[in-house]
């Protein structure tokens, strides 16, 4: 393996690139083999500029060979690596220690920020080799811990720094982390609604799926927005994760430790949605890790659509493979889902009259239920109030989401110390025989739900559903022991707002 | 099979025919079967008309009858013929009642039956009003008549099915069909929990002359017709006056004033019909004692269940700015009394209290 060393992104991991190079007698050209994609091809013009720039002219009949030849090799984060390998076979540096080049060059010799900078950091910290990379990249790179980076400005400070004449600083961890930016919009900010309120922090509490149900211009989208800013803050390490992610798309970090959020139209497609395509992209529940994946209308979403979301709710990674290869990313998400209660949005509403045919509806609930639904513990209808109804609500205000915050911190430690063993982190994960048996049920739980189950029509998995929300419940208020009380909470959120009882 | 039942079955392919034209045929010293065999002559002289003719004499050489009786021991379908010991006295006083009956589920009739009826575009307080009749009805062991349409029909089906009761559709098609399509499983529901009943052959499609035909039958049947909401011109209100014309009661929902929906059936109130006030109302009948799922006595006493009850269906945000509780409590409060059948959950997030005795106990208990 040569001293120069490029990568290229297959999926969410950096493969290491050789990069060799031989200049021969003749006529100047430049000749890339290795697979190289267009964005790669490209390359020996900015490259040729960038090094001209500095003073470095090439002549002959140049060859350059991108190691493994047998792995297609994308985008313009080999400019780097290529010049420096010119730069070095032309005599104009010598590089002792090997070390991994990653950036995009301008023809002036800029280094333009570029991704997959983090994959690359781990990958320069696992061969623990130093790594050059854009100025632009330098932030989330400071984030992996124990890499050696150097983020040049320009090409001429690099070859500077490896002839030994100016050497850069190291990138440091400072610089890239600001306070807490408060979340519009905030919970105490939201007129009334404290029943969908309490849902969402319970959702943000024990990791539960949400689906909200209201007639337009009832506050779901507002709802699911400020779920964010109750979730705790990103920890050092899956705030690496959602980097890493980011990276691999080139989309640049942001400085603050706040939950990714992301909203999904139902007209995108499966590859957008769980990643894909000829490069293997991860798709927006790979983008949304560790934060909120929002699916607005949701019964308008594609059924396969739908059935791609199951295995990676159930797993919390997704598995993308298609003849180019074989790629897995993380897809742990909180799922929030709105829906209108019927096609036209008004059934059920106190002021405006719903216009749906009995067929329609009956469609309509037909592509509510399903695989999907199966897999949201908490339902909560978000009623439109009435103008009588908010008059009466003037004046009173709910907490803020900082102070939810502190509560669902606190919930989310307990459970994480209480599944350590099983390896769970949240009580909506865990499977079927803990719910069984490690719940912490008191003693009038099981008799009160064997009425309950009778006069509420419960099944056995609406069951265990009920009994992980009733867990959270619990959680919150920091209690070991899950009472009738909390079990009476979790079975509001059961249902309802649908349609489902008319005939 | 008879000679006799294969001429019925014959003669009730003509829309026309009813067991009237066999008490005019018997008062000519004529049988049924006597009267298929004698062929268009004395068909002609019978008065029927040339297009019946035709179509008799068709059916005739195919053995219709035949098939049509192997056709019900097929598909499990009884067949009850005018004058047979079980035919229905209660449609033997109709103007045109019907020679055969098609009967598919658990025969016999129950022993007493009201009529659910409304509109098929009914507003969801409707379509909740007919199922909590229903289902009020059910549990006292009465059956629950109606017409298996969408809508209030539909509700009231699921109703009484839900509450453990027997429940009778009468069809405007062939029972062998499902019409309409989306009550394919409420039809082999109210099989398996009551009966489909008609008076067409197997395969009559959906017409809209029959079903104003088949309500004379649903207000003959019934012991008392529950108009839950119908507009001004519709086959509840049909049905309703057939059942006043005969001398049964007719109960009507009131609904809101100006709204099409409920006119016809708040006109019947006008016209002396009962208003339903209270689910309990309909209780002027002896009922069974029944065996309580949640004893009355135990019942909770409950600050949100009294602002339900003084001021109707309510978010919890409102509740919470009536009795001063957090949301949490009140949900866990109001999800108490569903369970107890106190409350139920209303439209869109909106909550009130169930209709019918526990919740007026529990009312009462307090107040």
């Amino acid at each position: 393996m040569g001293p120069v060393l490029g990568v290229t992104l297959k999926g969410i991991e950096a493969v290491p690139i050789d990069i060799e190079v031989e200049i021969t007698g003749g006529l100047f050209v430049i000749a890339v083999v290795g697979l190289p994609d267009t964005a790669v091809r490209e390359a020996r013009e900015r490259v040729r500029a960038a090094l001209r720039s500095n003073g470095i002219q090439l002549r002959g009949r140049i060859a350059m060979n991108l190691a493994p030849a047998d792995l297609p090799k994308v985008g313009s984060l080999l400019d780097l690596p290529m010049a420096v390998g010119l730069a070095m076979e032309s005599g104009a540096v010598r590089v002792g220690e090997t070390a991994l080049f990653l950036g995009e060059l301008a023809m002036d010799g800029q280094l333009r920020t570029t991704k997959g900078a983090v994959p690359a950091a781990l990958l320069a910290r696992k061969m623990g080799i130093p790594l050059f990379l854009p100025p632009g990249n330098a932030g989330e790179v400071a984030l992996v811990k124990g890499v050696k980076a150097f983020a040049p400005p320009d090409l001429g400070s690099l070859l500077a720094h490896l002839r030994g004449d100016a050497r850069i600083p190291p990138v440091t961890e400072t610089g890239f982390e600001t306070e807490e930016t408060s979340i519009e919009p905030d919970l105490a900010d939201i007129k009334g609604q404290a029943a969908a309120k309490r849902a969402l922090e319970i959702a943000a509490a024990g990791h539960h799926n949400l689906l909200l149900v209201g007639s337009p211009g009832s506050g779901k989208t507002l709802l699911a927005r400020a779920l964010r800013g109750i979730l705790p803050p990103l920890s050092d390490e899956e705030r690496l994760e959602t980097l890493l992610v980011k990276s691999t798309l080139g989309i640049p970090a942001k400085p603050d430790r706040m939950r990714p959020y992301r909203v999904v139209h139902h007209t995108a497609s499966a590859i957008a949605l769980c990643g894909g395509g000829a490069t293997l992209r991860p798709g927006e529940i790979s983008l949304a890790h560790r934060g909120v994946l929002f699916l607005d209308e949701f019964p308008e979403f594609h059924r396969d659509l739908l059935e791609a979301l199951r295995q990676p709710l159930e797993d919390g990674v997704i598995t993308v493979s298609r003849a180019s290869g074989s790629v897995t990313y993380p897809a742990r998400v909180l799922l929030v889902c709105a829906c209108n209660p019927c096609p036209c949005g008004y059934w059920g509403d106190p002021v405006e009259p719903c216009r749906c045919s009995s067929r329609v509806l009956e469609k309509y609930r037909n592509r509510l239920s399903g695989p999907i639904l199966d897999r949201i513990d908490l339902h909560v209808s978000v009623p439109r109030l009435t103008p009588e109804e908010l008059v009466c609500l003037e004046g009173r205000q709910g907490p803020s989401s900082d102070e939810i915050r502190e509560k669902v911190s606190g919930a989310r430690k307990i459970q994480q110390e209480r599944w350590k063993a099983q390896g769970f982190s949240s009580n909506a994960e865990i499977p079927e025989r803990l719910v069984r048996s490690g719940l912490g049920l008191s003693r009038k739980v099981r008799p009160f739900l064997a009425e309950a189950v009778r006069g509420l029509r419960l099944s056995g998995r609406g069951i265990s559903r009920v009994l992980k929300v009733a867990r959270t419940v619990a959680d919150l208020r920091g209690d070991a022991e899950v009472s009738v009380e909390d079990v009476c909470e979790a079975l509001a959120y059961r249902g309802g707002g649908i349609p489902v009882d008319r005939t | 099979m008879t000679g006799r039942e294969e001429a019925l079955l014959t003669f009730n392919a003509w829309e026309g025919f009813n067991a009237r034209c066999l008490e005019e045929w018997a008062g000519r010293g004529l049988l049924p079967e006597e009267v298929l065999d004698a062929g268009r002559p004395c068909w002609e002289e019978l008065g029927l008309p040339e297009k019946c003719r035709d179509t008799i004499e068709r059916l005739r050489e195919r053995q219709w009858g035949k098939r049509e009786a192997e056709r019900s021991s097929r598909l499990n379908v009884r067949l009850v013929f005018w004058g047979d010991d079980d035919y229905p006295a209660d449609l033997a006083d109709l103007d045109r009642p019907p020679a055969v009956l098609y009967a598919k589920g658990l025969w016999p009739l129950p022993s007493r039956m009201d009529g659910v009826v409304g509109t098929r575009k009914c507003s969801p307080y409707g379509a909740r009003m007919a199922r909590e009749i229903a289902s009020y009805l059910a549990q006292s062991g009465v059956g629950v008549l109606s017409g298996g349409a969408l809508g209030i029909d539909g509700a009231a089906h699921a109703g009484a099915i839900e509450a453990g009761g027997l429940t009778v559709a009468v069809l405007g098609t062939g029972v062998d069909l499902f019409y309409p399509a989306e009550h394919e499983r409420l039809f082999h529901q109210i099989q398996e929990n009551g009966l489909l009943l008609s008076e067409y052959p197997f395969s009559t499609p959906a017409r809209t002359w029959r079903f104003p035909n088949r309500n004379r039958l649903i207000a003959a049947l019934a012991g008392r017709v529950i108009v839950v909401e119908a507009p001004a011109r519709s086959g509840a209100i049909n049905t309703a006056k057939c059942a006043m014309v005969s001398g049964k009661d007719v109960w009507a929902v009131p609904g809101r004033v100006g709204e099409w929906v409920c006119e016809g059936s708040n006109r019947l109130l006008w016209d002396g019909a009962h208003p339903l006030v209270d689910l309990d109302d309909l209780a002027c009948l002896p009922l069974p004692v029944q065996g309580e799922l949640f004893p009355t006595k135990d019942l909770p006493s409950s600050p949100v269940l009294e602002a339900l009850r003084a001021f109707g269906d309510q978010t919890v945000d409102i509740l919470a700015s009536q009795v001063k509780m957090g949301a949490a409590e009140i949900l866990a409060e109001l999800s108490r009394l569903e369970a107890y059948g106190l409350v139920r959950r209303s439209l869109s997030g909106r909550w009130s209290t169930a209709a019918g005795q526990k919740a007026r106990a529990a009312g009462e208990s307090k107040g």
